[in-house]
């Protein structure tokens, strides 16, 4: 579980989450909601410790990290260890192929026996619809293909908790098909997933649980039926927006 | 001719393998890990430890006015200055080596630069990816960004590189006996400046050419995971 209590940041005397407190239950799909600086991206990226927060602390399983207090990097370490991001451009490594990004953590972070790391990726990948593609390199793969590639790297680090930022945002209808398709049946899995989307179809479908951020603040945290079904202005107007704009 | 050519080339290739070939090496090899280190420490302030902070803005100056001073001026004077006038404080050093420092310093000063461009230009979401793996900075710096950096640093440090070659004449200057130095005793013998002199011009341009090849072969393998794609897309 993710327990957020008092979380706080600003940047350039601007207030980007404010007072966010926060669990997030294991087994489930939250999706974090909002418009275009809400403090969305900031805070799943806070969750790795890629931003660091002004106030506040966050508990993930048994790790721990008070940004009021000073933290060893081997603490961020072993708090990282508990989630894994994927990023909304992928971000592979460009000269490892796709079996050596998805083995590159297991192998030099977790230890893993090479053998044992290359048969783990293996599976992923079939279970990503890419078997074929282990000795490609990211180039070759189309934008869809790259960010599941992405995912089977965060699942070989056996993480808690998947942190996705926008995964599909960057993809043609098509790729973004397949992905989305990944993701509900991790989601199903009972893989623990907190996905920042704006993708408005698939948030319905996937979320167990909706956060919605307004000007960093939380403006609605519940199931998912509460948050499509509400009559809050503030939500309808994000909602009426999205529909036209998506 | 061909008899004075076929005299003095050996003498001039012996010089040129014994001198200019190990001077450079030695001279960019050295400069080169002077420029990665300048490059790591002036990249980015160290996060943290205010004790540590103000040691960097100390070490971070200092290293700033070396590579200003080692391009503010020509690699000759560097070279007479260590040589020539270090002896003056105190300090004697012995000509190879008084050169391998002078022409190592300059390597790493201009380096540095190409190295601090290079690491710029992987983007910062590959450290923050390596990051989020768990990768150390160790493991980040070794595994992930110099091999990316090392492509796009290749093409600049092999000009540099082929530049050092051409620059080791100057060693003739503190009594080294390189290719340089040789044609110039062989010329004094054999009053053939034209000749001698187009003949050193010619070995010089042989070993740049066949460092150039190196370079192509070298980038080829750096681009392999982008030449692949390449392939791929003309046979598509």
């Amino acid at each position: 579980m993710i327990q957020i209590e008092n979380l706080n940041k600003s940047f350039n005397g601007k207030n980007i989450l404010n007072d966010i407190n926060l669990t997030f239950d294991d087994h489930k799909t939250t999706v974090i909601l909002g418009t275009s600086g809400a403090g969305k991206s900031t805070l799943l990226r806070t969750l790795n410790v890629l931003e660091k927060s002004d106030h506040g602390a966050i508990t993930i399983d048994d790790a721990y990290v008070d940004f009021d207090k000073n933290y060893s990097s081997e603490q961020i370490r072993t708090f990282r260890s508990k989630t894994s991001m994927v990023f909304q451009t992928w971000n592979l490594f460009p000269h490892l192929s796709v079996i050596q990004n998805i083995t590159k953590g297991p192998v030099s972070v977790l230890k893993q026996d090479k053998n044992v790391a290359i048969a783990t990726a293996e599976t992923l990948l079939t279970h990503v619809g890419l078997a074929d593609y282990a000795t490609y390199y990211p180039a070759q793969l189309s934008g869809g293909q790259q960010q599941r590639v992405a995912i089977a790297r965060s699942l070989a680090m056996k993480p808690s908790f998947i942190l996705l930022d926008e995964p599909t945002s960057a993809l043609d209808p098509e790729s973004e098909a397949n992905v989305l398709q990944v993701l509900q049946m991790l989601s199903k899995q009972g893989q623990s997933l907190v996905i920042v989307t704006h993708n408005m179809i698939f948030a319905r479908q996937i979320a167990d649980r909706v956060v919605f951020l307004d000007g960093g603040k939380i403006t609605y945290n519940g199931d998912s039926e509460g948050f499509f079904d509400s009559t809050d202005d503030r939500i309808q107007r994000f909602l009426n927006k999205r529909v036209v704009t998506d | 001719m061909w008899k004075i050519i076929i005299d003095s080339l050996p003498e001039i290739v012996k010089a040129g393998l014994q001198y200019t070939v190990t001077l450079s090496i030695l001279s960019f090899a050295l400069g080169l890990v002077i420029a990665i280190i300048v490059a790591l420490i002036c990249r980015e302030e160290p996060q943290g430890n205010p004790v540590i902070k103000e040691i960097w803005r100390v070490v971070y100056v200092f290293l700033r006015f070396y590579v200003w001073l080692f391009r503010a001026t020509p690699m000759l004077v560097q070279l007479f200055i260590i040589f020539y006038g270090l002896p003056s404080a105190g300090i004697e050093i012995p000509a190879f080596p008084a050169a391998v420092i002078a022409f190592s310093l300059n390597v790493g000063a201009y380096a540095s630069e190409t190295v601090r461009a290079a690491l710029n230009a992987v983007p910062k979401s590959q450290w923050e990816t390596a990051q989020t793996i768990g990768l150390s900075t160790r493991q980040t710096l070794f595994e992930i960004i110099f091999p990316q950096a090392a492509r796009i640093a290749l093409p600049p440090l092999s000009n540099e590189f082929i530049g050092l070659v051409k620059d080791t004449s100057l060693a003739s200057t503190i009594t080294i006996v390189e290719m340089f130095a040789i044609t110039q005793q062989i010329t004094a013998k054999n009053y053939e400046p034209l000749l001698m002199y187009t003949l050193v011009a010619a070995v010089y341009a042989v070993f740049s050419t066949l460092l150039t090849l190196l370079q192509k072969f070298l980038e080829k393998r750096a681009n392999r995971y982008l030449n692949q794609t390449n392939q791929l897309e003309t046979q598509k």
